[in-house]
């Protein structure tokens, strides 16, 4: 139990670092500020752990999870997931969530409501789906995944793992075209 | 064994039984990102995971009503961790368009041109594609060819319209 409450008490702090940082830093990348701060608060948790007794003072024998070297690890998965799979998908999904950004723009639309063309026009605060694209591709080209060859768009061997990589998973799901 | 140990061993294997129930699940209704689906997996493996401690306590573990506490809770955000880091793998490998993108050069031989990927990916069809997805999932309906939010969608897009102020993002998605 003590890893579990220093666990949410430094996830917490990494929400809070993240909010700091991204309203007063802008400008610095944000993927790697949050990862930075994940990597502190891990830090900070393995001291605070070693640091203190294993009721923390206050919590009664039977609250105390042994033995404590499984305490200790359980503690930072439980930070590390409560980063990647909570705060991080969270900046993910507000930052570049396609459906979640369509649902934005019809909250704002008058009508709440668009056709598939005013979607194409409107989406993100008018910046349209061309706009979206290019930030997708620029995406893959900076990750290496693909290159542009004048109007030419190229898989890299990088892409082209991820691409096979993907496509299995996707027939086990039976999603898309390659699930049927 | 301790009620600790057993939580996380026991939980473990829930969180397994969660992944691969929900994977049986979507092969078989071919519909992966489909939230009740996933939710429904989530809860029945919590269910296993409380039976199970219930059934084994004093056989392979023993603890008064705080080790109970203490079993219960920890097996469940174990299993709670396993859920935030699987549902994204899910919507990554069934929804992303980063994926579609590589998926349909590598289909095309490695190459295409620029012209090619807007037309299927920035064009209306490509639009109603992903509105009828979210038509399916409940977050939006059809009326007169438009697509509008339902309360639920609503509440969603108000939640994350927030965070992005509250992040000081930018417009983009």
């Amino acid at each position: 139990m003590k890893g579990t409450l220093l666990a949410s008490l430094a996830s917490v702090g990494i929400f809070a670092g993240m909010t700091w940082l991204f309203a007063t830093r802008p400008m610095l990348p944000r993927v790697r500020v949050a990862l930075g701060v994940w990597a502190t608060a891990t830090l900070a948790l393995v001291v605070v752990y070693f640091l203190t007794p294993p009721d923390l003072g206050f919590l009664p024998a039977g609250l105390v999870g042994t033995p404590s070297w499984l305490d200790f690890l359980f503690a930072v998965f439980t930070l590390s997931a409560s980063f990647f799979g909570g705060w991080l998908q969270l900046y993910n999904l507000a930052s570049r969530g396609y459906s979640l950004r369509i649902l934005i723009d019809l909250l704002c639309h008058p009508q709440t409501s668009a056709t598939p063309e005013e979607v194409v026009d409107s989406y993100a605060d008018g910046r349209g789906l061309d706009w979206m694209f290019e930030v997708r591709l620029a995406g893959l080209l900076q990750g290496a995944f693909v290159s542009d060859d004048d109007g030419e768009v190229m898989l890299t061997a990088r892409g082209r793992t991820i691409a096979r990589v993907f496509r299995r998973l996707r027939a086990l799901y039976r999603v898309g075209a390659d699930g049927g | 064994m301790s009620p600790f140990t057993f939580a996380l061993i026991s939980g473990s294997g829930w969180a397994a039984i969660f992944v691969f129930t929900h994977l049986a699940l979507a092969r078989a209704a071919g519909v992966p990102r489909h939230g009740r689906i996933i939710i429904r997996c989530f809860a029945l493996s919590i269910a296993g995971f409380l039976t199970t401690l219930a059934a084994l306590h004093g056989k392979l573990w023993q603890g008064s009503s705080l080790a109970w506490l203490l079993a219960a809770g920890s097996g469940i955000l174990l299993m709670a961790c396993a859920f935030v880091l699987y549902v994204p793998l899910v919507f990554v490998i069934s929804s992303s368009l980063s994926v579609d993108t590589l998926i349909l050069l590598e289909r095309a031989g490695g190459r295409l041109p620029r012209v090619a990927l807007y037309r299927r990916f920035a064009a209306a069809e490509a639009a109603r594609r992903r509105l009828e997805i979210m038509r399916k999932s409940g977050l939006l309906t059809l009326e007169g060819g438009r697509y509008r939010l339902t309360p639920k969608a609503a509440a969603l897009a108000q939640f994350f319209a927030e965070m992005k102020r509250l992040w000081n993002l930018q417009p983009g998605g």
